[in-house]
């Protein structure tokens, strides 16, 4: 038998078309139609800006294996970088009209950093949220992974660059706010964000950048290097002696992540209308893994699902018991390990196949029903 | 015409245990089989670990095709030179299809050339003959991991030839395999040697498997602490003295006799 194996394109293409169909076309549909808020459209539009960090957080994770626990730097780099530009739009129209942003006034700054100046350019903004993860991602990546830092260690050491990096934003001698982040955002690429049409367009923007991206992911991931990356996950020291470099293929894979990371702040931060430290540092790269373990690692819509459920969930339950949500979330993760190490899409496949046997099972019995008065006879 | 393989004094030393000490060792290029045998600890391993790149020689030379310094290059730059090894235990990828598996040792490995590379068929027919020679052509689609033992150590050995290696290192292809499944890879191994130009450079414990192999006039190494004990065809090793005597320090008398 010399068929032809291969995955099937067709299947998962279709359910991108409908997932986009619902969620770029139809909700947008139904809030223009007077059918959901704005309020839940804004907040969807989060989601979404979120899961697009899920789906790298899944490439290097869930496909690579590697734990990556600095995803949220590369997210607050997008956020800060569209943030910074939002800030210098309006600035001259804010309280005390001077050409920088009010928070530096607070700090006794009267001209505008020599850093700042390029973000005054949208498409230097955009650049930067995207180029500039990927670019200290490929240096992190050169610096550990030719090296051969491995597993624990990466974790280890890109988690205190988080760390480093949130400390530096608290500082208000680093010019973007400090504690307070950058806010007060009033405008978007000339277009006033208290106007309903914007936060409408930037949802519908923030829906196709994710269709974009989960079709980015897949190509990469059903191309030979997806298998690559898989078999880096499952056994990477067999992979060198099969003759691969699996260092460039670890530094691509980062790259990707962190781009996808700077998109989903980029997208995020004028919907949101704030960027802190806090969205920035360890805890919140330790969430991501948080969403992807729970939707289901390696399967890229895990990570649509978990970044979306768990959100949703947070602004549910944050409004009802604020305190207890830490440990939700915490408890959520150890029932994820424990109990369904698959995530939701493995407990979903888990379901199936047991109706499945369930069905077969029933058929098989009805056939073997017959025969049994003669072997109890 | 030069050496293939011509190792000179080459010892290792793990925190000054020396598994290897001053070991030489020549394959000719028109060499197809040679067999490396010994006592456990004898170092049979670790010389292919040295070849391969996975361990660093504290001293001495390894040189490939006469030009090629092995000492000196990483695993898959080794691996690309064609100088390819099967390890002990089976290390397929199990999540992997078994034609997934081959397509990851097949055709190019560097990073560029992967991206677009799902749905290049040159490599599809080469695979599935491939698969069909070692007796998997009806199990492309499985998942490696579902394979049996047996089945996985062909994979692996398939996954090894569709690479064409000049020089192909079989650690223990044998282990642990039933009677049938021994004498299904000794034709396999016959089968490789008769089609292709590879030499194939074998470890293996099992003296009825060595003596199947052997008996076409290949030379055999005996390979005791870390050095070259004897070296020739197989009665002739088996009937050298040192050789019973490192056997029989050891307590194997089966093994040799």
């Amino acid at each position: 038998m010399t068929s032809a194996p291969g995955r099937s394109w067709d299947r998962g293409l279709v359910w991108v078309g409908i997932f986009g169909a619902v969620f770029a076309v139809g909700l947008p549909l139904a809030n223009v139609l007077g059918y959901v808020s704005d309020y839940y459209l804004n907040l969807f539009g989060k989601y979404l800006a979120l899961a697009i960090l899920a789906l790298g957080m899944d490439l290097i994770w869930g496909y690579t294996g590697i734990l990556s626990l600095g995803q949220a730097i590369f997210f607050g780099i997008g956020a800060y970088s569209i943030g910074m530009h939002m800030m210098l739009e309006s600035s001259g129209k804010g309280v005390y009209g001077e050409p920088v942003p009010d928070f530096m006034i607070w700090n006794q700054v009267y001209a505008l950093p020599l850093f700042w100046k390029p973000y005054t350019s949208a498409v230097f903004a955009i650049g930067s949220s995207l180029l500039l993860p990927a670019l200290l991602a490929t240096v992190i990546g050169v610096l550990t992974f030719r090296r051969r830092l491995r597993g624990t260690y990466f974790a280890i050491l890109t988690q205190a660059i988080a760390f480093a990096v949130w400390l530096m934003l608290n500082r208000n001698e680093m010019k973007l706010g400090g504690t307070n982040g950058l806010t007060d955002f009033k405008s978007v690429l000339g277009f006033s964000l208290s106007s309903q049409g914007t936060l409408r367009a930037l949802y519908v923007v923030t829906a196709a950048v994710l269709v974009g991206s989960l079709l980015l992911a897949r190509a990469i991931v059903r191309s030979k290097t997806g298998l690559v990356l898989e078999a880096i996950r499952d056994n990477e020291r067999r992979l060198e002696f099969l003759g691969y470099d699996t260092a460039g293929f670890k530094i691509f894979v980062f790259a990707v992540s962190a781009a996808l990371a700077g998109l989903s702040g980029l997208l995020y931060a004028p919907q949101v209308g704030i960027i802190t430290p806090s969205q920035v540092g360890v805890l919140p790269s330790l969430e991501i893994v948080i969403w992807v373990a729970f939707g289901g690692r390696g399967t890229l819509w895990g990570a649509l699902l978990g970044a979306i459920s768990v959100n949703w969930l947070r602004s549910v339950l944050t409004a009802t018991y604020p305190r207890l949500w830490p440990i939700i979330l915490g408890g959520l993760f150890v029932a994820v390990i424990l109990l369904f190490p698959a995530g939701l899409i493995g407990l979903a496949a888990r379901c199936k196949k047991l109706l499945a046997r369930r069905r077969h099972g029933v058929v098989a019995a009805a056939v073997v029903a017959p025969g049994v008065n003669h072997h109890t006879a | 015409m030069g050496t293939l393989l011509y190792v000179e004094n080459l010892t290792v030393s793990f925190d000054g245990f020396l598994a290897l000490r001053n070991l030489n060792l020549i394959v000719e290029r028109t060499e197809r089989v040679r067999l490396l045998i010994g006592p456990n600890g004898a170092g049979k391993t670790t010389l292919f670990d040295v070849l391969t790149g996975h361990v660093a020689p504290s001293a001495g030379r390894v040189l490939f095709r006469d030009t090629v310094n092995l000492a000196a290059m990483p695993p898959h730059a080794i691996a690309n030179d064609g100088v390819i090894r099967k390890f002990q235990t089976p290390s397929v990828f199990p999540g992997h299809t078994v034609f997934e598996n081959m397509l990851l040792a097949a055709g190019r490995k560097r990073f560029v050339s992967t991206l677009g590379a799902r749905h290049v068929s040159r490599s599809r027919d080469a695979i599935m003959a491939t698969l069909e020679q070692v007796g998997l052509g009806e199990r492309a689609e499985d998942l490696a991991g579902t394979l049996s033992h047996g089945e996985k150590q062909w994979l692996e050995i398939a996954m090894l030839l569709v690479e064409d290696p000049t020089l192909l290192l079989l650690d223990e292809p044998a282990a642990g395999m039933t009677r049938p499944e021994k004498e299904r890879t000794i034709a396999l191994i016959e089968d490789i040697v008769a089609r292709s130009s590879s030499c194939v450079m074998l470890i293996e414990h099992d003296m009825e498997f060595v003596r199947h192999i052997a008996r076409r006039g290949h030379r055999v190494t005996v390979l005791h602490e870390g050095t070259v004990l004897s070296e020739g065809s197989l009665d002739r090793v088996q009937a050298d003295e040192r050789v019973i005597e490192a056997y029989l320090g050891r307590g194997k008398v089966r093994g040799a006799a």
